[in-house]
């Protein structure tokens, strides 16, 4: 009898060890997304945020957004093997032009969506150190619209680095245009163009 | 003699169910569907000069900053691109402030309403195409969301299949069906008015021909109606969905350097993400 129970101890002990590392590795990124998009979301709630005018709400916002992407990371991945045609200042300009860029859109489509529930799905570990976080975006009809997070674990900390939404990622979209951007024209070109496009006052 | 008769037929239908059980359950297991997607895809990928690439690149272990574009052929870009501006033009100037006055009449509860009454009705193309690829499953959940949305939901008005997790799942499509079986994009397409498809995504219209509930009124015994009436009945219902779009739609061309290459790029992926689904 008591060596049976040895036996059991022994299997869940291994259990254990064997679950362990990848909760406690897959549980980071989810609750960094999780614990940053509630609060958020708690902050779009409070009266003081209520009563902002809409460039307050949008400062808000990107606060949050600037938080949790890497714009760096997200930059040389969607300008793939083009990101060596940049040199080194060319380099941070675009990080800053392109962040300027998503953080705009993106602040803009999350003050749209207030009356929408977000749930968040399971995470999957896409290769070492890079996860995939599923979050679904329950509109105010019950649709689930699937938003999904993919981050990574430089520096310590997660991050985001693409976002996927109904299956569209748009680091992938992002460098199917940059790729033809630059098909015809050079990286100054592809700066001046984003120069523009940042600049540009939001289409109503 | 109809003893024999009933006899035959009771006969006849257990044969049946107990030649198709085997078949059935095989295609809840195995999902032959989505076997023969990762097939396809595993030859696409052996294959350089396929037509989509629906590999997540990046996820490659090896590759940091791994680099593939969507792919797809896209021979009649001149054309396209004069039909991107052509059905840019008629949003901005046409439907978009229609569809901004619509949208301002008919409160969102009825404008959905509408947009669930027509998906429910065309549950035929949804439903075929999931026996065609042999999703047991999803043809179930097809049947069991239609069934409800219809008596529960008032003819389909109300979204009652929502609530349930399971139920509501990814439509299925001809154009789907032809992937499944592993026919490749061919090449892209924007068309007037009705916007991107590729060739074989446009097999679309063949399940709009024959299994859209809105295009049998052509027969006598549903009304015999005009191809007018029927045309003016679709447009209807893309325009009542057009009008809960008209944000993202605005968005998304905010968002782009290029929309022209962005929206072909977003209508890959997309229907990539439906294929394997």
């Amino acid at each position: 009898m008591k060596s049976k129970y040895n036996l059991l101890i022994k299997i869940i002990l291994l259990a254990v060890l064997v679950i362990l590392p990848v909760s406690v590795f897959a549980a980071g990124a989810k609750d960094t997304v999780e614990a940053q998009i509630n609060k958020m979301l708690a902050q779009m709630q409070t009266p003081e945020y209520k009563a902002m005018d809409r460039e307050g709400k949008l400062d808000v916002i990107r606060k949050v957004i600037n938080e949790v992407f890497d714009y760096e990371e997200l930059s040389k991945r969607t300008l793939g093997r083009e990101w060596r045609k940049f040199n080194p200042d060319q380099q941070k300009e675009f990080v800053s032009l392109f962040a300027k860029l998503l953080e705009d859109v993106y602040a803009d489509r999350i003050l749209a969506y207030t009356h929408e529930k977000i749930d968040f799905g399971k995470e999957t570990e896409l290769a070492k150190g890079r996860v995939e976080v599923e979050s679904y975006i329950i509109t105010t009809d019950n649709k689930k619209v699937p938003l999904f997070y993919r981050l990574t674990n430089e520096g310590g900390q997660w991050k985001v680095y693409d976002v996927v939404i109904e299956g569209v990622s748009m680091v992938k979209n992002y460098r199917g245009q940059f790729r033809e951007l630059l098909s015809k024209d050079n990286p100054e070109e592809l700066l001046k163009t984003l120069r523009d496009k940042v600049k540009q006052k939001p289409a109503s | 003699m109809k003893k024999f008769l009933a006899a035959v037929l009771v006969v006849v239908f257990f044969s049946f169910v107990w030649v198709a059980t085997p078949a059935f359950s095989f295609s809840m297991d195995q999902e032959p569907g989505t076997y023969l997607v990762a097939q396809q895809n595993q030859e696409k990928s052996n294959d350089k000069d396929a037509d989509t690439d629906e590999d997540d690149d990046y996820d490659d272990e090896d590759d940091e900053y791994a680099d593939e574009v969507v792919q797809i052929n896209d021979p009649l870009k001149q054309f396209n691109q004069e039909m991107y501006k052509f059905n840019d033009g008629m949003y901005v100037v046409f439907f978009k402030p229609a569809a901004q006055v619509y949208k301002k009449i008919l409160p969102e509860e009825i404008r959905t309403a509408v947009k669930n009454f027509f998906y429910n009705l065309r549950f035929p193309i949804r439903f075929v195409n999931c026996l065609l690829q042999a999703k047991g499953i999803k043809a179930s959940e097809e049947f069991a969301s239609f069934f409800l949305n219809t008596i529960v939901g008032l003819g389909g008005i109300g979204n009652v299949a929502s609530h349930y997790p399971n139920l509501n799942p990814s439509p299925e499509d001809l154009g789907q069906t032809l992937a499944v079986w592993g026919v490749g994009n061919g090449f892209y397409i924007m068309y007037p008015i009705l916007g991107p498809y590729t060739l074989r995504d446009s097999a679309q219209f063949i399940d709009s021909w024959f299994l859209d509930p809105v295009s049998w009124m052509r027969y006598k015994r549903f009304g015999g109606y005009s191809w007018k009436t029927r045309i003016a009945i679709t447009a209807y219902d893309k325009f009542n969905n057009l009008s809960f779009q008209i944000e993202d739609i605005d968005a998304l061309k905010k968002a782009t350097l290029d929309p022209y290459v962005a929206i072909r790029d977003a209508y890959v992926q997309h229907r990539n993400k439906l294929i394997s689904e």
